[in-house]
This record gives C-alpha cells, sequence and structure tokens, in this order.
C-alpha cells in the first residue's frame, strides 16, 4: 500500500511496486507475491486497479495500474499511527 | 530481447479465463525481462525470467484451485424475493413441496418431542433439574428401604451438598366432589417444606406451613387447578370452605396452578405429621426430597451421602450397617426396559429417513422447476455469476420453501404431540393423569430439531438440484442456445418414483386392515347389551390388609346386588371385551387341531378367574356339563368351564365334558392358573358361549374361565384389583352414583377407578386404531399426491427437454400416437415398476393375513384407478408436446 502510495498513480503497478519495496528494504519480493497481495487489498476495497496504455517495453502490452481508496488510505493511516503508538517511548 | 516465448505462452494459457488480466502479466514478464537484461547478461536474465515465469503460473494455479473450491454461498433480500415469487409463480409445486414437507417435519418434530418426553424427562419446575429423591439401599436384602423417617429427621436441616429437604408419601382417600359424589382420590401427604422446595406459589390462598403439620393442627388440604376447575366450578369461595375427605372434614386453604402435581400426578395435598421421634428404619414409609446446593454436582452429593451413610452406621449399628443413600431423579422414565428405550429412542433415525425421502421428492420437484429456468442460468452465468452464487440462490429459493414448510410442520407438530400424550394417557395410563412432567406441549429442544429438520431438507432440496443444474454451465454457454447439456434425470429418480407409487400402492392394504379390525372391534356382541353393564375397577388401597380387602369386595358385591335396578353382579380378575390374556395349554389326550411347535405342543388360549355368579351376570347358560358352583372355589382349583371357541378350534368339537387340560404358560395379568409343576390337570365341566374374551383381531384358540381366588390361592400371587359388572335397567348415571356411594361406604380407602359402562371398554383401543388408520390414510395420500407430482415432473422435464426433437418429429411427419407413446414410455414404465412392486407386496401380504376376495377385488379396483391417475398426470405434458410448433422448436436453430 505503502509502496503504491509513493509511486504515484501513473506508475504504480506490480513491476514497478516489486522493485520499489526491493530497492528500499534490500529485500527482493516475489512478484507472484505482489500479484496475490495486490488481489486480496483489491478484495477488501483498499485499492482500485485499472488498465494502462500499452507500452513498447512491454511488447506493446498494457499496465495494470493500482490506486489506494479512501479505505486503504484510512488502513495506512490507522496501522501507522498504532505503530507509532505501540513504539513510542522503547528503544529499538 | 523479448521474454522466452514458451513462458509466455504458459501464462496466456493458465489465464485463459481473463484475456486481459493476461496481457497484463505478459507485459509485466516481459517489463521485467527487459530489466534484467539491462542489469546483466541476456542468459541469466532468461534465467531469471523463466523462474518467474513458472512462480506466476504457479500462482496463477492457485488462483484457479481457489475459484474452483466450494464456498459457502453468500444470501442477499433479493434471493429471498426471487423464493417468494416463485412460491407464487409455481402454487402446485408450493402447495404438494410445503404439504409434504410439513407432514415430514411434524412427524419428526413430535416423535422427537415425545421420546424426549418418556425417554429422558425433565421437571417443569424452577430449577427443577437441581432437584432429587433422596434413595436409601439395603445392600445386603438388595432391597430399597423407605422408613427413614429418623433419617429425614437427621439431614432435613440440610447437609454440605443438599438443601430444602422434604418429605412425602401417598394416601388414598375419597372426596366429596363438588356435584355430592364420592370419588376415590390419591393424596400426596407432604412436609410443608415441599412448596419452597419446589418453588411454586398458589394461585389462590396459602401452601402448607409447620403449623398445619403439627399432631394436634385441624386437617387442612390444598386442591389442584385441575381438580378445583373441573370439580368444584373453579368456585372462588372454595378456600376455608370444609371438605369431606374420607370421613374427616377438611379445610381447603388454598389451590396450586395448572400443571403442578408434584412429587408426580397428585392434586390433593395434605401435611405429612411426621413423628420426630420415630426410632431408625421405623415409622411410615416416605420418600425423600431435596434441591443441590448452588454449584454442587450429582456426585459431589453423592459422595457427601456415602460419608453420611457411614456415619448413621456407626450411630444406628443395628439398623443403617447396610444401608446406603444415593441420589436419584424425581422425573424418572415411563420407559424402563433397555430394549424398548433403544426402540424407542430409533424411531428419531426412522424420522430423519422419512424427511429425507420427502425431501428427496421435493428436489425432484424442485430440479424439474429449475429445468424450466435453464436458459436463465446460462444468461446468468453468462453474465458473470459464478457457479457458487446461482446455488446459493438455488438454496435460498429451497430455504424459502422449508421456512414456511417448517413453521406448519411445528404447528402440526404441536398438535400432534397434545394429541399423542392425551392418547397416550388414555390407552397406556387408563385415563389417569400423567406425571406432571409430561407436558402436551413442543419443548424448544424439540423446535430446534425441527429446524434442523428443516435444515437438512434444505440441503437436499435446495443444493443437489442447484449442484445438478450448474453443472458444465460454461459449456452449455459455448453451445448455440441453452437447453443442449444433456441435463436429464438419473437412476436414483427413478428408484424414487417406482418407491414411491409402489409404497402409495401398498399403504391402502394396511388402512384396509386397520379398518376392518376396527369394525371388527367395534362391532363384537356378547350377547347382552354391553351398555346395561356397568363396569369399574377396585384396587386395594393405602395400608389396607387383604382381609379388609377382600371382606371390602364382598360388600360391594352384595350391596350393588341388593341395589334397586341391579340385574346381576359379578367379580372377575377380566371381563368380556377386555384383553384376557396370552395362556398356553395341553390337552389330556391332545387336542383336534395340529399342535404347534412354536407353543411347545400346546393351545394358545384366553383365561379369566371369575367368580360363581359371572355366567349369570351376562345371561351365559351352559351349552354342555354344567357351570362354576360354590364347591369348585374349595381349596386348589380342579375344574373349569371353556368356551365355545375351545370346543370347536381346540378339540375339533369333541366332546370336552370330562377332559383335562394343564397351563404350561402363563399371562401376565390378573390371577395366574395353578402351576403345572405341583398342580394336577384341571377338568372341564362345563361349556358357555363366547363371551368376546379377546380382541376379535388376533384369535386365539378358545378361553377358559377358571375360579376367582382373590388371595392368588393355587397361583403365584395375590390380587391387588379386580373388575366389577354390574347388569343394570335404569339410568347408567344413577347406578355410577350408586356403585360410588357403596364403595365409599364399604371401605373408605378402597380404591374405584375406571368407572363406564362395558360398551365403553374398547372405545379407546378402537379409536386408537381410527387414528392409526387416519395416519396411514394421510401418509398413503400424500405418498400419492408425491408420486404424480413426481410423474408430473419426469413428464414436463422430457417435454421441455425435448421441444426441438418434437418439434423436428413433427416437421418430418411423425404420428402423433407414435409421438406420445415416445414421450410416455419413461413414466408408463416407472409407473408399470411401481405398481408391479406395490401389488406383488399387497398379495404377498394379504395371504399372510389371510385377506378375503373382497379386500383383492377392492385392491385390484385401486390399481386402475391408480394407473388412471398416472395417466392423468401425464396428460397436460403430453397435450404440450401435441401442440409444439415445429417451426417455433427450430428457429433457435
Amino acid at each position: 500500500m505503502v509502496a503504491a502510495m509513493r509511486l504515484g498513480e501513473d506508475d504504480a503497478h506490480a513491476v514497478s511496486i516489486a522493485a520499489d519495496i526491493a530497492e528500499r528494504t534490500g529485500r527482493s519480493v516475489r512478484r507472484a507475491s505482489v500479484y496475490m497481495t495486490l488481489q486480496r487489498l483489491e478484495e477488501k476495497g483498499f485499492l482500485s486497479t485499472a488498465l494502462g496504455e500499452s507500452r513498447p517495453e512491454r511488447g506493446g502490452k498494457p499496465r495494470r495500474l493500482v490506486t489506494p481508496t479512501r479505505a486503504g488510505l484510512a488502513a495506512v493511516r490507522t496501522t501507522m499511527a498504532g505503530i507509532l503508538a505501540m513504539t513510542r517511548g522503547v528503544k529499538i | 530481447m523479448s521474454a522466452p516465448r514458451w513462458a509466455t505462452s504458459l501464462i496466456r494459457r493458465l489465464a485463459t479465463h481473463d484475456p486481459a488480466e493476461a496481457d497484463v502479466l505478459v507485459g509485466d514478464l516481459e517489463e521485467a525481462h527487459q530489466a534484467r537484461v539491462d542489469r546483466h547478461n541476456p542468459v541469466m536474465a532468461i534465467a531469471l525470467t523463466t523462474l518467474e515465469a513458472l512462480d506466476i503460473a504457479f500462482m496463477l494455479v492457485r488462483r484457479r484451485l481457489r475459484a474452483r473450491a466450494p464456498r459457502v454461498p453468500s444470501f442477499s433480500w433479493l434471493d429471498v424475493k426471487v423464493g417468494l415469487r416463485m412460491l407464487v409463480r409455481y402454487p402446485v409445486l408450493t402447495l404438494v413441496g410445503t404439504g409434504s414437507l410439513a407432514l415430514a417435519i411434524a412427524l419428526g418434530a413430535s416423535a422427537f418431542a415425545f421420546i424426549t418426553l418418556m425417554l429422558w424427562p425433565r421437571l417443569p419446575l424452577p430449577d427443577g433439574d437441581r432437584i432429587v429423591v433422596v434413595g436409601f439401599h439395603d445392600d445386603v436384602s438388595n432391597q430399597p428401604e423407605s422408613r427413614v423417617v429418623a433419617d429425614f429427621v437427621r439431614w432435613r436441616d440440610g447437609t454440605g451438598t443438599l438443601t430444602d429437604f422434604a418429605a412425602g408419601r401417598s394416601q388414598g382417600r375419597n372426596l366429596t366432589m363438588g356435584d355430592g359424589l364420592i370419588e376415590p382420590v390419591v393424596v400426596a401427604e407432604v412436609t410443608p417444606s415441599a412448596f419452597p422446595m419446589t418453588r411454586v406459589s398458589p394461585i389462590v390462598g396459602r401452601v402448607l406451613n409447620d403449623a398445619d403439620a403439627a399432631v394436634a393442627a385441624p386437617p387442612v388440604m390444598l386442591l389442584g387447578e385441575h381438580l378445583w376447575r373441573e370439580r368444584f366450578d373453579a368456585a372462588s369461595g372454595i378456600v376455608g370452605r370444609n371438605l369431606m375427605l374420607g370421613d374427616i372434614p377438611t379445610t381447603v386453604i388454598g389451590i396450586m396452578p395448572e400443571g403442578y402435581r408434584f412429587p408426580s400426578n397428585y392434586e390433593i395435598w395434605q401435611p405429612l405429621k411426621l413423628d420426630a421421634m420415630a426410632a431408625p428404619r421405623t415409622g411410615a414409609p416416605i420418600r425423600m426430597f431435596a434441591r443441590l446446593r448452588p454449584g454442587v454436582t450429582s456426585a459431589q452429593a453423592n459422595a457427601e451421602l456415602a460419608v453420611l451413610s457411614g456415619e448413621a452406621a456407626v450411630d444406628w449399628p443395628a439398623t443403617h450397617a447396610h444401608l446406603k443413600a444415593a441420589l436419584g431423579p424425581v422425573a424418572s422414565s415411563l420407559v424402563r426396559d433397555p430394549a424398548e428405550r433403544m426402540a424407542l429412542a430409533s424411531l428419531n433415525g426412522a424420522a430423519c429417513l422419512l424427511v429425507l425421502l420427502v425431501s428427496g421428492n421435493v428436489a425432484l420437484l424442485m430440479f424439474a422447476r429449475a429445468a424450466t429456468r435453464e436458459s436463465e442460468i446460462v444468461v446468468r452465468a453468462a453474465l458473470g455469476a459464478s457457479r457458487a452464487r446461482l446455488i446459493a440462490q438455488f438454496v435460498a429459493e429451497a430455504l424459502v420453501l422449508n421456512a414456511l414448510a417448517a413453521a406448519v410442520g411445528l404447528w402440526l407438530a404441536q398438535r400432534t404431540i397434545e394429541w399423542g400424550v392425551m392418547t397416550f394417557a388414555r390407552v397406556a395410563m387408563d385415563g389417569e393423569l400423567l406425571p406432571f412432567w409430561v407436558t402436551p406441549s413442543l419443548p424448544p429442544i424439540s423446535i430446534a430439531y425441527g429446524v434442523g429438520l428443516a435444515l437438512l431438507a434444505t440441503t437436499t432440496t435446495g443444493v443437489l438440484p442447484a449442484m445438478k443444474m450448474t453443472r458444465g454451465v460454461s459449456s452449455r454457454l459455448r453451445q448455440t442456445s441453452a437447453g443442449g447439456g444433456g441435463l436429464k434425470f438419473g437412476g436414483v429418480w427413478t428408484l424414487l418414483i417406482v418407491g414411491q407409487i409402489a409404497l402409495t400402492v401398498y399403504t391402502p392394504s394396511m388402512v384396509f386392515v386397520l379398518r376392518r379390525d376396527m369394525r371388527l372391534e367395534a362391532n363384537e356382541r356378547i350377547g347382552v347389551p354391553a351398555e346395561q353393564i356397568l363396569t369399574a375397577r377396585l384396587g386395594i388401597g393405602n395400608g389396607m390388609t387383604r382381609a379388609q380387602f377382600e371382606a371390602a369386595i364382598d360388600r360391594v358385591r352384595d350391596d350393588m346386588a341388593a341395589a334397586p335396578g341391579t340385574a346381576g353382579v359379578t367379580i372377575a380378575d377380566k371381563l368380556p371385551l377386555m384383553w384376557n390374556g396370552y395362556y398356553r395349554v395341553l390337552v389330556d389326550d391332545g387336542g383336534a387341531a395340529p399342535p404347534n411347535p412354536d407353543h411347545g405342543n400346546a393351545y394358545p388360549i384366553n383365561t379369566a378367574a371369575v367368580d360363581a355368579g359371572f355366567f349369570s351376570a351376562f345371561d351365559a347358560p351352559p351349552l354342555a356339563g354344567r357351570l362354576l358352583t360354590s364347591a369348585d372355589y374349595i381349596g386348589v382349583p380342579h375344574t373349569v368351564v371353556v368356551n365355545q371357541s375351545f370346543v370347536d378350534r381346540v378339540l375339533g368339537g369333541r366332546n370336552p365334558i370330562g377332559r383335562r387340560i394343564r397351563y404350561v404358560r402363563a399371562g401376565n395379568d390378573g390371577q395366574r392358573p395353578p402351576d403345572a409343576t405341583v398342580q394336577p390337570w384341571l377338568e372341564i365341566v362345563g361349556v358357555v358361549r363366547d363371551l368376546a374374551m379377546v380382541s376379535p383381531t388376533s384369535p386365539n384358540g378358545g378361553g377358559v374361565y377358571l375360579p376367582l381366588h382373590l388371595d392368588g390361592l393355587g397361583g403365584a400371587g395375590a390380587l391387588n384389583s379386580v373388575m366389577i359388572a354390574a347388569r343394570v335397567s335404569g339410568e347408567m348415571i344413577i347406578a355410577t352414583n350408586v356403585l360410588r356411594s357403596i364403595t365409599g361406604n364399604a371401605d373408605e380407602t378402597l380404591r374405584l377407578s375406571d368407572v363406564q359402562p362395558l360398551s365403553r371398554v374398547r372405545a379407546n383401543g378402537v379409536q386408537t386404531l381410527s387414528y392409526i388408520a387416519r395416519l396411514f390414510s394421510i401418509l398413503s395420500g400424500s405418498a400419492l399426491v408425491l408420486a404424480l407430482s413426481g410423474i408430473y415432473a419426469v413428464m414436463s422435464f422430457a417435454v421441455s427437454r425435448r421441444t426441438r426433437e418434437i418439434g423436428i418429429r413433427v416437421a418430418l411427419g411423425s404420428r402423433p400416437s407414435r409421438l406420445v407413446f415416445t414421450i410416455l414410455w419413461r413414466p408408463l414404465m416407472q409407473m408399470a415398476m411401481g405398481i408391479a412392486v406395490g401389488g406383488a407386496l399387497t398379495f404377498l401380504w394379504a395371504d399372510d393375513l389371510g385377506l378375503s376376495a373382497a379386500f383383492l377385488a377392492v385392491t385390484a379396483g385401486y390399481l386402475l384407478v391408480m394407473i388412471f391417475v398416472c395417466l392423468l398426470a401425464c396428460i397436460a405434458p403430453a397435450r404440450r408436446a401435441m401442440r409444439v410448433d415445429p417451426i417455433a422448436a427450430l428457429r433457435n436453430d
């Protein structure tokens, strides 16, 4: 969700999200896992998806762009607030 | 440089359900591959892309499997609305389906309620499960002990696990009712603590208190609501009035609420005046009750009682060394034999099977209805409805139907349980009040059971047709028109229809037999007007000695014989038209009929023990020999009188006088015949006409009359009750009152019950047979309706499935008769098979029961009616088939 928010609605799709996670966390992530996660988030209403334009580097195939929904943004905010509240004052 | 072609092909092949999704996945693979080519060498890029493609392919396979896995269907209000609309749109199915399921659910729920009441009764009192009986048992004599007044006094203030101790016993009394009649009643003498223990308050007046239980206290009593309403017209001023209980004026102090008959079936309560100084194991026999303290289990209370028993044994070693106390339930089951309990409990399985059978039938109808909506299903699938969603809709429709059936069925079950309990009370308990925990209402657990049966039926009527209808829906979607997917009724449906028709053919024979038995029972005559003979049972009362009982019986007989309008009085252990037991005898020189090896070469007969006035009371002079005289009543019986059936069936018409018989098996009721091992043969001294000794529906070989001995002389035990019969010439009600009065005067503790004209003796049996016959009629009718609707469903289905074929045949010039035969072939075969099986069963059974030619003729006529009705069910679909327009039928092609 956070990767999708950072990449923005024009660039957030499975390949870029997987690359962003790998770059920022230093940990590679299987794209199949990204597909499954995005599908579940969409089923829960946290994300919406739409087909983008065809691009030559993709062999003329479109991308499925993902956009966080309001519910998704609220869920991220709640989760972040929870983590901050739980970690406040804790030396990590 | 592109990603490997086989990798993109693999992904495309696995993502066929969504071409756009396949494009996205392949595009992602290409994009990632390009990035790898830029970052690594081409070989490494191909290797990594290959691994990734395999990973994505695996993910797609998992997704597919997840999509195919059955899901719990979710319902919406729209599904329910569609279900309601379907009920209105298909009224015949609604009527037949709801009616059949309601009947099955009613039978299942009421059977469950009845079985629960009989096997696992519960006290209908506040926290009734916590009330227990404290029973005592002597380990040495292996006998229960009820002389426990000293133990009650010792424990009545409570123990560590038990509280609210109470004691009680029953006493027979005669009560002068509101209409002036004196009737025998059983009084519960209880300690005043019984009322706080049961936590029930009176509706009028007050309960007993300690002052009432004082030795010198004036006599008081509480009445039950039923007795107050039925015999005192619910008189408001009854509290404070004195009623004659026996010969003692007793003040009514209160009325207990309806349904309260603690500890069993009592309607009058008096204080139990205990002797607090009674020595151990002396005094009046009592039952001890208590309530478990909160949080205490029966096991803990039993453990404490074991310790307390041990302490009592130390304190009273002479009487309590082997006496052990233990808890027991107040509400005990009326059915105690383990085999009978098992048999009764297994009826639940039969009820479930019935529901499954009926719901299978309704599923057949639902399937036929669904078949007519195949196009709708295919279109919905085309619009994106998943299989689970389609199934959910079918289940919702079935749920609506079954909910309606459950509501009707539970209402019917309530009526059935009321009838069942009342019939049981009348037939099994001779009209006596049942224990108060046997209530004629459907308990919550039975309602839950009925709802469970409805859900079971929903599974069958909803899921099965839905699974069958939605199987291969996508392949049907690809075809040019709906209906080419090969839907058809399988062998199971055929078997179901054949079984139903067979059952429909078979059940009327049972109804016929029951009705014939009913007529025989109702019409049996004894040679004198049975409605002019007053009968009653006289029983030994509490505290009566044998001498008092016999003296009271003699006095009642003499006083009744001397009463005006009485032509003859007799005392016997069994009367004509009653069940006269099942006995077996040997004949000294053998009988005429071939002896039955199953009976040990003996002859089955009936037996009654009668006094010397029996035959004159029933106007039965000797046909041969003589009647029993006073000399025959001296000492051990050695003579008998037989009836004409005995002469005809056992002796083959030979002269019976002087022949001898010996009992080898005795019945359980009444006076036992002389024991064959120690007694001589019994000589036949006379013959009388048949006096309806046993039900005409199960005739034994004949009847034998023994001299009556109240003390059981020559038999195994003394009689505790006998029947009295009096021929009266006036009004029966006057004679009834005379008998009640005479009984009360003879001995106030003598118990009088079952007072009725002899013509009423068989009424209960006849009424029960009538109920059973009616039940079979309903079942038979239901089976017929279901079978016909099944045939109709098959026909409608066949016509709707073969519309195109019919159109082509008509277009090609097929003859109408040929066409009709082609369509009717399958249901006709099912009908023929069902009738053949049912007919064969009926005729085989007819032979066993010796049914008459008239019955067989009636059955043959019924079979013809069945065939006609089945053909009737075929007419509408056949006419529809004949009207198929070839052009319209072929338009889809």
